[in-house]
């Protein structure tokens, strides 16, 4: 169906000899896709789901770059590949421990907690027969789908075929009026700035609600090792209070059941591989050194695609670069080397202080040119560091919001515990909450 | 001249590409496949950023990122195989049946269940952590 359109750029005649190798590549990923996420869906071990999820966000990263998005690309890399697997393995990690505690006491051949896991794992799978018999909907809404997206990707405007009217105005305004060579950056930061706007503030509303869900009983300086640090102290009785010794010999039993006193001071500190236990942030020479030289390289490269207006790229996959690096730091030289910075106090000072930069420079416009979000700021020529007025700024903003909340969400969960003080207290104090709620109800 | 160089490198990077994916395919265990993957990351990608660097010449805008891409792919390759592969020791994964030599085993043999030895030169005190033991 060859449509032909007289705004349609007139391709290269060489253009046309390569185009079917490229529709040969977008239907070769879209297969490789379909095969990672048939993975994700059926494999068994949970860590290996993880890994086919990294990989389908590195195939997905790949179709955006083939298809002409590389600032999409760029945050798909980090948040698809890196990000979203590491929180899955960080709460596949939490459940696991809290599981396994117990049977490592009672039982000295460990073998039998991984059976039991599969165990229980299999019991979870459905099978595509079981899907077709029991789920006839959800069979028929799947092939909706999939006929959905078969046509929304033979749609997509590939070669020559005309671009939609968005994409037009904004090649035609992206020069003249924002100095910006980059037509996406135009999109995301100029005419389509109160999109981003919301998603910005979305953003920041799921990392409030992350925040909110994992937060600690006491404020804490720090994510992670201080409610494990302090736990014996929280569970000590008066050390003033004289009691005998069957009370104590009592309270020591009941220690050594519930496993305290033996756990690592903090997650650094926790071994990793049941055999040869060793600290997590013993990494060898070569990993700390390796991540020592990249740290600095990926920095300066999610910095240009921040500063850089006329890159595809801007303040988004910028953060998510950053995001990468604190992640790398963490991982190869422990959790005290970025303890300065991943504090709670300073990343959540951080975020909104980049959220109110956002809203004053939104409002501004508002103030002084009438509408929200419309350039006030002078244009500098194009192909400079400021050439893109407002936007450019906005896109500043933005780096600072999404860096800093995806740090806060990675280390938000990466620190949530279960760290209530003790049964009989925190049945109290549910009690009491229940009681209290009861008589709010009533009055 | 220029498209030769391209067009060789290019071979190069693709070729052993390939014969990663097969070994990928075909070793034993898991310690020979991640040397094959590494091998794809190596010699399978640094070539083909070369035939670019080569092509576009090396100041040009494709030049200097795949020459960046190169030096990241350079440390990261290694490294993370290196990562990778220790915590498989670690964690005991078994070596194919078929394996002659096994350094590490020996290092490590003696001192299985201490929590703060490290195996490895740099994270102990002394060059030798096998005397603490």
């Amino acid at each position: 169906m060859p449509v032909t359109s007289p705004t349609a750029v007139p391709a290269p005649s060489r253009r046309h000899g390569a185009e079917p190798v490229f529709w040969a590549v977008d239907y070769l990923l879209l297969a490789l896709l379909l095969t990672a996420a048939f993975l994700v869906i059926r494999l068994r071990n949970l860590n290996a789901c993880v890994m086919a999820l990294s990989a389908l966000g590195l195939l997905l990263t790949v179709v955006f770059v083939v298809l002409g998005a590389p600032d999409v690309a760029h945050a798909e890399v980090v948040v698809g590949g890196v990000a979203l697997p590491t929180l899955f393995l960080i709460a596949i990690g939490k459940a696991r421990t809290e599981v396994a505690e117990p049977e490592q006491t009672n039982l000295e051949e460990t073998s039998q907690s991984p059976a039991r896991s599969s165990t229980s794992l299999r019991t979870g799978g459905t099978g595509a027969p079981d899907l077709l018999r029991h789920r006839p909907h959800a069979a028929v809404l799947s092939l909706l789908l999939l006929a959905a997206l078969v046509v929304a990707m033979l749609a997509i405007p590939r070669g020559a075929r005309p671009l939609p009217g968005m994409a037009r105005h904004a090649i035609q305004v992206a020069l003249p009026q924002w100095h910006l060579t980059e037509v996406v950056n135009e999109v995301v930061y100029g005419t389509r700035a109160f999109d981003t706007f919301g998603e910005t503030f979305l953003l920041l509303a799921a990392v409030l609600s992350v925040v909110v869900l994992t937060r600690p009983r006491e404020p804490r300086s720090g994510y992670v090792g201080e409610d494990v640090a302090g736990r014996q102290e929280q569970l000590e009785i008066d050390p003033h209070l004289r009691s005998g010794p069957d009370e104590r010999q009592a309270r020591e039993a009941e220690r050594e059941e519930e496993g305290l006193g033996r756990g690592p001071l903090t997650t650094d500190a926790q071994p990793f591989a049941k055999p040869f236990p060793e600290r997590g942030e013993e990494m060898t020479v070569v990993v700390r050194m390796g991540v020592r030289v990249v740290a600095v390289l990926l920095t300066t490269a999610g910095c240009f695609l921040v500063v850089q207006g006329y890159t595809p790229g801007g303040g988004f996959p910028a953060g998510a670069v950053l995001l990468g690096v604190v992640l790398l730091i963490y991982v190869a030289h422990g959790y005290h080397r970025v303890a300065a910075v991943v504090r709670p106090a300073v990343a959540e000072t951080i975020e909104l202080l980049g959220a109110l930069a956002i809203i004053v420079l939104q409002s501004l416009g508002l103030l002084l040119r009438g509408s929200f979000t419309a350039n006030w700021v002078p244009l500098a020529p194009a192909r400079t560091l400021r050439s893109g007025g407002i936007a450019q700024a906005f896109s500043l903003g933005e780096f600072v919001v999404v860096s800093s909340g995806l740090v806060i969400v990675v280390f938000a969960v990466l620190g949530a515990t279960r760290d209530w003080t003790s049964d009989d207290d925190s049945a109290d104090s549910a009690g009491q909450d229940r009681t209290a709620h009861e008589g709010g109800d009533e009055s | 001249m220029r498209l030769v160089v391209v067009a060789a490198l290019l071979t190069i990077g693709v070729g052993f590409s390939l014969t990663a994916g097969l070994g990928l395919i075909r070793m034993p265990d898991v310690y020979t496949r991640v040397h094959s993957s590494t091998l794809a990351a190596v010699l399978g990608a640094v070539p083909v950023f070369l035939a670019l660097v080569v092509g576009k010449g090396p100041i040009s805008r494709y030049g200097g990122e795949s020459l960046l891409a190169c030096i990241l792919v350079l440390v990261f390759a290694p490294l993370s195989a290196h990562a990778l592969l220790r915590a498989t020791y670690r964690g005991r994964v078994p070596l194919w049946s078929g394996a002659k030599v096994d350094q590490p085993r020996d290092r490590l043999r003696g001192k299985d269940s201490g929590a703060d030895a490290g195996d490895e030169p740099d994270s102990g005190a002394g060059p030798e952590p096998q005397a603490r033991g």
